[in-house]
């Protein structure tokens, strides 16, 4: 059985490169943006989830003026730092701009 | 007007049949496996390097890991003109390069001030480096073995598993006695030392010491000449590209790759997640590591004689299967049970590509069909260890990407199922086409061929 398919399998070609090769290839790269852009998006709506708390505990409890100018989209969380906040990656606009789904 | 063979010298030049016996290509083979693991110690112990960093310029840990991906990714990219490299002007001579880059990248390394010069030395000129030096290895390994290929890439591939064994606890001990910065340089210098001295006891083939391959049996096709013909490769070049397995064997090793790259990655922080402590965790690394050595060991030598494919498909459906394991493992018993069964799955991935590549392609150079199998390999590696990430992020364990280990190693060996059979060479045979030595003309070069598949 194998040994019928397998050398029709291998003289199919796809610009010059196997048929297997090229379908393992296009998967594994759609996957890879598909999964990578899902990933971004939970990351952007987490950060924007925890920069609408932050902000609104700011505006609770600190006056405007305590709030520094340069400190970003998220209030200062798209920097690296410990602990819980989502910092923002290059990869995220990377899968999001490459992804037709996200 | 054929040249009269070189007089065999020095160590035994056939072995009439003999498993094993003194031959210069044991010291190639200890040349080999000493030059993979001086030459990935840094990459092995990259870990080791981030804290210093952090501290010193207050770099984020993200930041710093970037240089790491960077590095792999142009390792994997380099790797198909690595191996050409190889082919066309000797491993030797690609072993010198590269460990000149490597000295001089990791020289750089020690002196950065910025993010970007740490991207670009490290990641950029280490990683074209390491492919440089570290790809026309396995090739130039082939040359030295007519038969009992498996015995001797076993011993190197056994070095691929104690590298990051070693590496690790090294690096530490120099950082914390030297720094990272005198730390790089003294590892760069030392390490460049090293593969220097083994360089000049590197030989490209068998004849460039008057010698036969091993497991040259009186009656073979004699190897004469020193130079291969850059043409003449460069043809038998254009029929390997025409193979499906040229180009499968790429996305087999790109399969496997990621198979084993997400537990790698990812069974530490399982574990701590399960109430393991750092160090409990981290020797589930290092019994997984330790484990596969017996299976990179066996495998090749199991490949040459029960057959590379039917091998690779049961290592390949273990390391699959046993990562099924972890959705019911809790305890460090278990943990450490799955780190011995998944180790030796894990260590049997890599050893069958040399034996498929001398099946395939029988004695004609394989830099670049190796070199296209890297870089499967690399990208593999890459996105294995970076996806499991994301997969934590949108759905809070690690549970779909143990099932993309499971998966793409199941496709590798289904891959592997639907490569070309191993009975014969699918290119014509390098050798038949050499130049008729007086006395062996009548001799028919045959290949041997595996049982099995």
């Amino acid at each position: 059985m194998l040994e019928h398919w397998i050398p029709r399998l291998n003289d199919r070609r796809i610009f010059g490169m196997p048929v297997q090769f090229v379908t393992v290839v296009s998967i594994s790269l759609a996957l890879t943006i598909y999964f990578g852009a899902w990933a971004a998006d939970a990351r952007v709506d987490a950060r924007d989830a925890q920069s609408a708390s932050q902000n609104a505990q700011q505006f609770s409890f600190q006056s405007a003026t305590d709030s520094s100018p340069d400190s970003g989209l998220y209030g200062g969380l798209d920097k690296d730092a410990d602990g819980d906040v989502i910092a923002s990656q290059g990869w995220e606009k990377l899968f999001l701009y490459a992804c037709p789904l996200h | 007007m054929a040249q009269q063979p070189e007089k065999s010298q020095g160590l035994s030049a056939s072995g009439d049949g003999r498993l094993f016996y003194p031959h210069y290509a044991w010291v190639i083979v200890s040349v080999i496996a000493v030059m993979q693991m001086v030459g990935t110690s840094i990459r092995m112990a990259f870990g080791v390097f981030i804290d210093p960093l952090e501290q010193a310029f207050g770099w984020s840990q993200g930041s710093i890991t970037l240089v790491y991906a960077i590095s792999s990714v142009v390792t994997a990219l380099a790797s198909p003109f690595a191996g050409w490299f190889g082919d066309r002007y000797g491993a030797r001579r690609a072993m010198a390069v590269g460990t000149l880059m490597f000295l001089v990248g990791m020289l750089l390394t020690g002196v950065v001030s910025s993010i970007w010069e740490l991207y670009l030395y490290f990641g950029v000129l280490l990683g074209v480096a390491q492919a440089i030096f570290l790809v026309p290895l396995i090739p130039a390994a082939m040359h030295w073995f007519r038969r009992h290929l498996g015995l001797g890439m076993g011993i190197i591939m056994a070095s691929w598993g104690l590298g990051p064994a070693l590496a690790a606890p090294f690096v530490s001990l120099l950082i914390e006695n030297l720094g990272w910065q005198n730390g790089f340089i003294a590892l760069g210098a030392s390490s460049a030392l090293i593969m220097f001295i083994l360089i000049g006891l590197f030989r490209d083939r068998p004849v460039d010491k008057g010698l036969q391959p091993y497991g040259y049996i009186r009656g073979d096709v004699e190897v004469r000449k020193r130079r291969v013909d850059p043409e003449r490769t460069k043809l038998f070049n254009g029929y390997m590209r025409k193979t499906g397995a040229f180009w499968n064997m790429s996305s087999i090793h790109f399969f496997g790759c990621v198979g084993h790259a997400i537990i790698l990655v990812y069974i530490v922080p399982l574990a701590i997640s399960e109430g393991m402590s750092l160090v409990q965790a981290a020797g589930v690394l290092t019994v997984m590591s330790a484990v596969s050595v017996i299976s990179r060991i066996l495998v090749p030598i199991m490949c040459d004689n029960i057959g590379a494919k039917t091998v690779m498909v049961i290592f390949f459906t273990l390391q699959g299967v046993m990562v099924v394991m972890l959705f019911w493992t809790h305890d460090l018993w278990m943990f450490y049970l799955f780190a011995v069964l998944f180790g030796f799955g894990y260590g049997g991935e890599t050893g069958g590509f040399p034996i498929l590549n001398r099946r395939y392609y029988g004695q004609a150079p394989t830099g670049s069909p190796y070199g296209v199998q890297m870089l499967g390999a690399g990208l593999g590696m890459a996105i294995g260890g970076w996806i499991g990430g994301p997969i934590f992020d949108i759905f809070g364990s690690y549970n779909v990407a143990f099932i993309i280990s499971i998966a793409t190693s199941l496709a590798g060996a289904l891959n592997i199922l639907l490569l070309e059979p191993t009975d014969k060479p699918l290119i014509p045979d390098w050798e038949a086409q050499e130049e008729p030595t007086a006395g062996v003309e009548d001799q028919q070069p045959a290949p041997r061929v595996a049982a099995g598949d």
